[in-house]
């Protein structure tokens, strides 16, 4: 699951979101921290489980809502050199969506595949 | 208020002590509301007492109102051990700048900061980035969150 391969002395670290976007300010302040490891000398990977997947849904208009729309932490993520971004297979097809319909790429993985996912971590922080 | 009971004896690390480790708690829950703050700070008397060391506790989120100076728990409510607890061990306790702002804490903090920064040596709460934290995980052998 390690995709770098040829840079194994970064500690490689998860961000593991589980929340919709708008009902708190988690996915924000996940991301926030997300972004900043991107900074540092860190293998950074993204996976969204649970309702987080809707954070993906395409056609968000948070201002609708007077928020901000978390989504766009995560369409910077390759400005960060963050490139894993994972979501539940499980998640998005308990809740009826397609992996490629998606408003950015994201890997979807299976429960085995997060489980090995999990394992390869030095460190998982969970929002 | 309650009395805080007396914290556990400290017992020294050190290189004798292979199972020492540096441990960086986060804690995700504001104090008085829910389990998060107290289970952290159990956890870190186990720890300490174990012989690891804790170089930093992160208070993120909706934790940042450790550092409040306005909160008065009900009487019957034991006060957040932290501030009497980071003074005995020399913890670091970071508040995150970002999420304070977002809570209207930060100025609160600050004048908490230099208040007591004048009454002794010893920050209680400090206000720090969240390159900070990715700093004292970039050092730490483990580390622990807890949610509320």
């Amino acid at each position: 699951m390690n995709t770098s391969g040829n840079a194994p002395e970064k500690r490689r670290i998860l961000f593991l979101l589980r929340s919709a976007p708008y009902g708190d300010c988690k996915s924000w302040e996940m991301l926030d921290a997300t972004l900043v490891a991107g900074i540092f000398e860190l293998e950074v990977a993204v996976l969204l489980l649970a309702d987080a997947v809707t954070l993906l849904l395409p056609d968000q208009d948070a201002s609708l809502l007077g928020q901000r729309d978390p989504g766009k932490a995560l369409a910077a993520l390759p400005d960060y050199d963050i490139k894993q971004l994972y979501v539940s297979a499980t998640a998005l097809a308990e809740r009826g969506l397609a992996a490629a319909k998606l408003r950015q790429p994201a890997m979807a993985l299976d429960a085995p595949a997060i489980q090995a996912l999990l394992a390869n971590q030095d460190l998982v922080l969970c929002g | 208020m309650h009395k805080i009971r007396p914290l556990l004896p400290l017992r020294p690390s050190g290189p004798g002590n292979v199972l020492c480790m540096q441990l960086v708690l986060i804690v995700h829950g504001a104090p008085y509301c829910g389990q998060a703050s107290l289970s952290a700070f159990a956890f870190a008397q186990a720890a300490l007492h174990a012989g690891h060391e804790i170089p930093q506790v992160f208070f993120y989120g909706d934790a940042v109102h450790h550092a409040s100076p306005q909160i008065h728990p009900p009487a019957d409510e034991r006060e957040t051990p932290w501030p009497d607890f980071a003074a005995e061990t020399g913890i670091e306790l970071v508040i995150c700048s970002a999420a304070a702002q977002r809570r209207g804490l930060v100025q609160d903090a600050m004048a908490m900061r230099q208040k007591l920064s004048a009454a002794g040596p010893t920050e209680i709460y400090q206000i720090g980035g969240l390159g900070q934290l990715m700093g004292a995980l970039l050092a730490a052998d483990r580390v622990l969150e807890f949610h509320p």
